[in-house]
Order: structure tokens, then C-alpha cells, then sequence
């Protein structure tokens, strides 16, 4: 059982869940904005996926190509329309209501985000885990370009690596992750169990082809896809509230951060 | 021991309510600007107006040039985007 102190010091360390849930709060008392424009924002996006699991599961692959090609700028409308959103989440914790400054920085915004974007899809492709810190710091890159006070690479490059090396980013980012991968394998079992079990057993039916439905691997990958989009919003969102956090704790203007550090030194 | 009141340069009759943080002169409450959360007299806004003008000078161009060749260099990121994607599909329809 911890002492009183340590119990303060777990208090105020523990900022596991302080952006996410702003980041919640947020998207549940604008979600009748919020959700339809995000659905605009992946609608292309998830098209194209949706297509392209189809032509993996009837195995053709080679059609794949030409989606492949509409995907980048589906993939470019997606990064346009989530930063509006993200702009938005600058205005709610700001106070400042500019629609300038995205129309400016729009493009950069794009150019930022392709290197990223190779670096998710051949980590991915590489080594699963690799592409996770580019995913991380994709979404970053709208609040660093948007709160900067002109467009300068080094506006840019320093919050991103300072969220590389926060244990805070990586905190919240991880949190999210392992949530929706244990959402994701919760789905993915209990439709296995009903699939084996539960529709033949309990409802007596011995359709094949429903079986075979819910066992196949279009399915898992259509259900990981609308996962991820779920994520996806709500990392895009928390992500700006956390880049706040930091620049925050940078400036110090995070009292309790402030504290924490002078109790650290009079110890 | 009684506290010397200060008066603002520009107005010898009005008391000052602070000193500008650029000029170091005392200013009165009618010639201070507030801004960023600090208090300046006309000459210090704009002495600190030219400072950043000088420093954003000298600074735009590593920004443009890094700009123009994050724009070159773009076509050949949405190649390797491409690329990846294809071999992410076949792969998976191969193991599919």
C-alpha cells in the first residue's frame, strides 16, 4: 500500500488518461459535427480498403493496383479533412478562431505528412511494429504547423522529436493502441465463437456459407479496418490536446509539472 | 524612509504605473501597451516590431529552400507509398 506522498506523487505522474479523456469529452459534445465530417474525411479512404480486402479474399491481387493509385489521393483529402478537425480542437483550447492559417498551411501540412507515411506503410511492411512511431507523430504534425508562428521546419521537426522522446506521448499513444487491439481480438473471438459454437448449437442453424463468412480473413480485416478508423479519430483529436500538454510542460506553465520538479530538487 | 514616486517621461504630471521592459523608461497607464502579457511604451513596441523583423529576415530563407525540396522530393515519397502498398496487398492475398 503506498504512503500519503507517494500516493501525491502517483497523483500527479499520472497522466495516462488526461488528453484521451479531453480528447473523448471533446469529440462526445461535438459529435454531431465532429463524426460526419470525420466520415467525409475516410469515406474514400475506406471505399478503396473495402475494395481492396474484396480482391484479396476472391485472390486477386493484381486489380489491386489501380486502387493502389486512388488511394494516395484519398489518403490526401483524409489528411485535408482531419486537420480541419484538428484545427477545430486548436480553437476550442485556444480561444483563437483563424481560418486562415490552415489555408496556408495546408500544403505544408501534406508535404510533412508524406515522409511519415512512407515511413508507416514500409514499417509496416517490414517489421509491424516500426510503423507505429510514424503513426504516432502523423497526427501530431497538424497542431506543431498550426500553433507555429510561421512555417519553419524546425516549427515542425522539434515538437515532433520532442514527442518521440516524451513518456507522455508514447503513454497516451500506447494506451490508445493496446485499448483498440484488445476491442479488436474481443470482436474477433466472439465472432469466432459464434461462428463455431453459438449459431450452430443455440439457434440450430448449420449454414456453411454463414460459417464460412464469419471465419474468413475479409471479415477480420474489414472489422480491424473500422476499428482503426475509430482510433484513428480519437488519436487525431487526443493528439492535439496532448501536443498542448507538452508545449505546456516546455513552457512551464504546467503547475503541478512545475511542482513535482521542485519537490524532486528539494528532495 | 518615503517611497519616490515616479512620473512618466512622456507626461511629467501623470504618476507611472511601470517601466517599459525594451526602453527602461517609467510610462504612465495611457502610453503602455499590453502585449504578449507585457507592458511597452511606444519606442519599446517598436524597437521590439524591428528586432523581429531583423530575425525573420534572416531567417525565412533555410525555411523556403527546406520547403522547395520537401516539394521535389515529394513525388518520390508517393512513389515509395505506392510501392509499399502494392507489396503490402500481395502479401496479404499471398497469405490469404
Amino acid at each position: 500500500m503506498p504512503t500519503p506522498q507517494q500516493s501525491m506523487d502517483l497523483q500527479s505522474n499520472n497522466d495516462f488518461a488526461g488528453s484521451l479523456d479531453s480528447g473523448l469529452e471533446f469529440i462526445r459534445t461535438s459529435a454531431a459535427w465532429v463524426i460526419p465530417v470525420y466520415a467525409l474525411a475516410v469515406a474514400p479512404t475506406a471505399l478503396l480498403i473495402l475494395s481492396i480486402i474484396a480482391d484479396i479474399a476472391r485472390h486477386r491481387p493484381s486489380t489491386a493496383t489501380f486502387y493502389c493509385w486512388l488511394l494516395l489521393p484519398a489518403m490526401a483529402w483524409r489528411w485535408g479533412v482531419l486537420a480541419v478537425i484538428q484545427q477545430r480542437v486548436c480553437w476550442a483550447i485556444t480561444g483563437k478562431n483563424d481560418t486562415r492559417i490552415l489555408k496556408r498551411r495546408l500544403f505544408p501540412l501534406l508535404i510533412a505528412r508524406l515522409p511519415l507515411a512512407v515511413w508507416v506503410v514500409w514499417g509496416c511492411r517490414l517489421l509491424l511494429v516500426s510503423g507505429i512511431p510514424a503513426f504516432m507523430l502523423s497526427a501530431l504534425v497538424a497542431p506543431a504547423l498550426l500553433d507555429a508562428p510561421t512555417i519553419s521546419w524546425k516549427h515542425i521537426f522539434r515538437p515532433l522529436i520532442g514527442a518521440l522522446v516524451s513518456s507522455s506521448a508514447w503513454r497516451h499513444f500506447l494506451t490508445l493502441l493496446v485499448t483498440f487491439l484488445m476491442v479488436y481480438i474481443g470482436l474477433v473471438a466472439t465472432i469466432s465463437l459464434m461462428a463455431d459454437m453459438v449459431i450452430p448449437s443455440f439457434a440450430g442453424v448449420s449454414d456453411l456459407r454463414l460459417q464460412l463468412l464469419l471465419r474468413s480473413s475479409a471479415l477480420k480485416m474489414g472489422l480491424g479496418f473500422f476499428v482503426w478508423m475509430a482510433f484513428d479519430l480519437l488519436w487525431h483529436v487526443s493528439s492535439v490536446i496532448v501536443f498542448y500538454h507538452l508545449q505546456t510542460r516546455l513552457t512551464g506553465a504546467d503547475l503541478q509539472f512545475r511542482l513535482n520538479g521542485l519537490r524532486r530538487t528539494a528532495a | 524612509m518615503a517611497l519616490k514616486k515616479t512620473f512618466c517621461q512622456n507626461h511629467p504630471d501623470r504618476p507611472a504605473i511601470g517601466v517599459c521592459v525594451i526602453t527602461g523608461q517609467p510610462i504612465c497607464e495611457e502610453c503602455s501597451t499590453r502585449y504578449e502579457g507585457v507592458n511597452y511604451s511606444r519606442e519599446g513596441l517598436r524597437i521590439l516590431q524591428a528586432r523581429r523583423a531583423q530575425q525573420n529576415k534572416i531567417h525565412w530563407w533555410p525555411d523556403r529552400i527546406w520547403l522547395v525540396l520537401a516539394t521535389l522530393l515529394s513525388p518520390l515519397c508517393v512513389l515509395l507509398i505506392y510501392l509499399g502498398l502494392l507489396a503490402l496487398i500481395f502479401e496479404l492475398g499471398l497469405r490469404s
